[in-house]
């Protein structure tokens, strides 16, 4: 289990998703998915193996840096302290790797800088994060995921209490962001961006695995149409 | 304005920065005040207070100073700790008065002394079980996750609070035919007059749990975000959690069965470093509000005793005044969905 053509392989439920998707997961409210999405990142338990990215590590055996190189998380409603600054936000990313004491080093300043220009943060960076608009803070929460440099990256419904604009905005930011990473694995509501952008799909029904494929075979199984049709 | 460049390069790290003065100053002309009302009103010549085996020199270190210190170690940790629990127990109401944990070592310690008639070391020993007790059980409550755990928190401590007071009062109203200005403390908080070497044992208290907390920072910074995120970013939440509760609420005991417990100050010092000074990242917020609840604490000791000499008015009424008020602001003015 776990191999280089492989971004995710699980046992139980049973999940194989081939190396560098976006990975949308779907499915009603309850269905599970904020569940599978932290036990993939191992702080839910769980029965069976999970392997994780290019080595297929299992994330609940790690802890530390070795962890934060993995996979990076950003969930449904990041807790942010009101007061902190924008640039120091986006910051935070650079933690694994400065650890208690290390400064920054140039690079890391320059690339933090870099994630705050390339998504629209710059007039922003010295607000406080709890003063700019949802959608500028989910941005952020996106640029200090980055800023950690993991090999995959995990959102939980990051376009929920976005309006479609703003919801646009994140995706765009997200899929500019993707050739760094080695894989996403994002769950939402969103149709249109799952009909968009997602390379495979997972559907969650009833507490098990629906269906997971390429994004092709989700619409020859019936899609979200079949899949919101269900009973729960 | 700085270059962006040469201000953020320690945005995690700048402690105070120097160009904030303004609140700083502030902080100067209170520690004046605190020196004046507390060492320097001597009445008599100034110069015999620094000859040894003088009268005034007697009051000056072995009176005054050992309270002061007391003052300031109690202070700067009730402040440390509010801005610890309320970064470690995820809600801005946290702190050990609100939260029970001071009432637990008063409820303990006053059991020791006043009932079973303990001497100062086992009363000591019982009021810092007593602590840690209370400080255990929030750590095991606050490691329960799930929808409304942060809001449960603060009730659950409130509530604690609410019992250990009670429990308190009626076993020192039980078993004293009047309360005296000893037990007073118990009920209310009061910097007590104590020998050098309770003075130290209360700076060296302090000073490790401030020293531990400024160490471990950037660890707050990542608690800041929630369990999960702290994960990913290589720290573990639970670990961080237990380890920096115990070991700071340790100190914070020890001067506790010194002082009884003193309210609010814990909530209204981090709060309003946050307001005024802005520090940016955890450490520096350790820092300031050690420094602010310092200062804040000993001029309020200045004042309890000036208010009507020679009675002592209850530091904790006073603590209590101002962060009553305080408590009830932050409350109506919490945005939703942010720490």
């Amino acid at each position: 289990m776990g191999s280089a053509e492989h971004l995710l392989a699980m046992d139980t439920p049973r999940v194989s998703i081939p190396a560098g998707a976006l990975v949308a997961i779907v499915g009603r409210n309850g269905a599970g998915k904020t569940t599978l999405l932290r036990r993939i990142l191992g702080s839910q338990p769980g029965p069976g193996r999970v392997a994780l990215g290019r080595k297929g590590w299992d994330p609940r055996t790690l802890s530390g840096i070795g962890l934060s190189r993995l996979v990076a998380y950003v969930p449904q409603e990041p807790a942010w302290p009101a007061d902190l600054p924008v640039r120091d936000a986006v910051g935070l990313g650079l933690l694994p790797r400065l650890g208690l004491w290390r400064r920054p080093t140039a690079d890391d300043l320059a690339l933090r800088e870099f994630w705050i220009a390339r998504f629209g943060l710059g007039a922003l960076a010295e607000f406080p994060i709890g003063r700019i608009s949802s959608g500028e803070r989910q941005r952020v929460s996106l640029a200090r995921a980055l800023l950690q440099r993991a090999e995959v990256l995990i959102l939980d419904e990051p376009t929920n209490h976005l309006d479609p604009p703003g919801a646009a905005e994140f995706w765009r930011a997200l899929v500019e962001a993707r050739e760094s990473l080695g894989g996403v694995l994002v769950s939402t509501h969103d149709t249109a961006f799952v009909a968009g952008h997602a390379d495979w799909v997972l559907a969650l029904e009833q507490g098990g695995v629906g269906f997971s494929g390429s994004r092709r075979d989700f619409d020859a199984w019936g899609g979200f149409g079949r899949l919101f049709a269900s009973p729960r | 304005m700085p270059a962006p460049t040469k201000r953020c390069g320690l945005t995690l790290l700048s402690a105070v920065r120097l160009n904030k003065v303004r609140p700083h100053l502030f902080a100067f002309a209170l520690l004046l005040a605190v020196t004046a009302l507390q060492l320097v009103s001597l009445g008599g010549d100034l110069g015999l207070a620094f000859s040894s085996g003088t009268v005034p020199h007697r009051i000056l270190f072995e009176l005054r100073l050992p309270r002061l210190v007391v003052a300031l170690a109690s202070g700067g940790l009730l402040a440390i700790l509010g801005a610890s629990y309320q970064i470690l127990l995820a809600n801005p109401l946290a702190e050990p008065y609100v939260l029970g944990v001071s009432s637990a070592v008063a409820l303990a310690a006053a059991t020791a002394e006043v009932i079973l008639g303990l001497g100062g070391l086992a009363t000591m020993g019982t009021g810092v079980a007593g602590g840690m007790a209370a400080a255990a059980l929030l750590v095991v409550f606050a490691g329960r996750t799930g929808p409304g755990a942060t809001e449960r928190i603060a009730l659950f401590g409130m509530g604690l609070n609410f019992v250990l007071s009670s429990v308190l009062f009626l076993l020192l109203s039980w078993w004293q035919e009047q309360i005296g200005a000893g037990t007073l403390r118990w009920l209310f908080g009061q910097v007590p007059w104590v020998g050098p070497r309770e003075a130290w044992l209360a700076a060296v208290s302090a000073g490790l749990a401030l020293a531990v907390l400024v160490v471990s920072g950037r660890a707050l910074d990542a608690v800041a975000l929630g369990d999960d995120v702290a994960r990913s970013l290589g720290f573990s939440a639970g670990r961080i959690r237990w380890g920096l509760v115990l070991v700071t609420s340790l100190a914070l005991a020890l001067v506790t069965t010194m002082t009884g417990s003193i309210g609010f100050v814990g909530l209204v010092i981090p709060h309003f470093v946050r307001l005024v000074v802005k520090p940016r990242g955890s450490r520096a917020l350790v820092l300031t509000s050690f420094l602010w609840g310092a200062l804040f604490l000993a001029f309020a000791d200045g004042v309890s005793r000036r208010i009507a000499p020679p009675m002592e008015f209850p530091i904790g009424l006073i603590t209590t005044l101002v962060g009553g008020p305080a408590f009830l602001w932050i409350l109506a003015r919490r945005p939703r969905g942010l720490g």
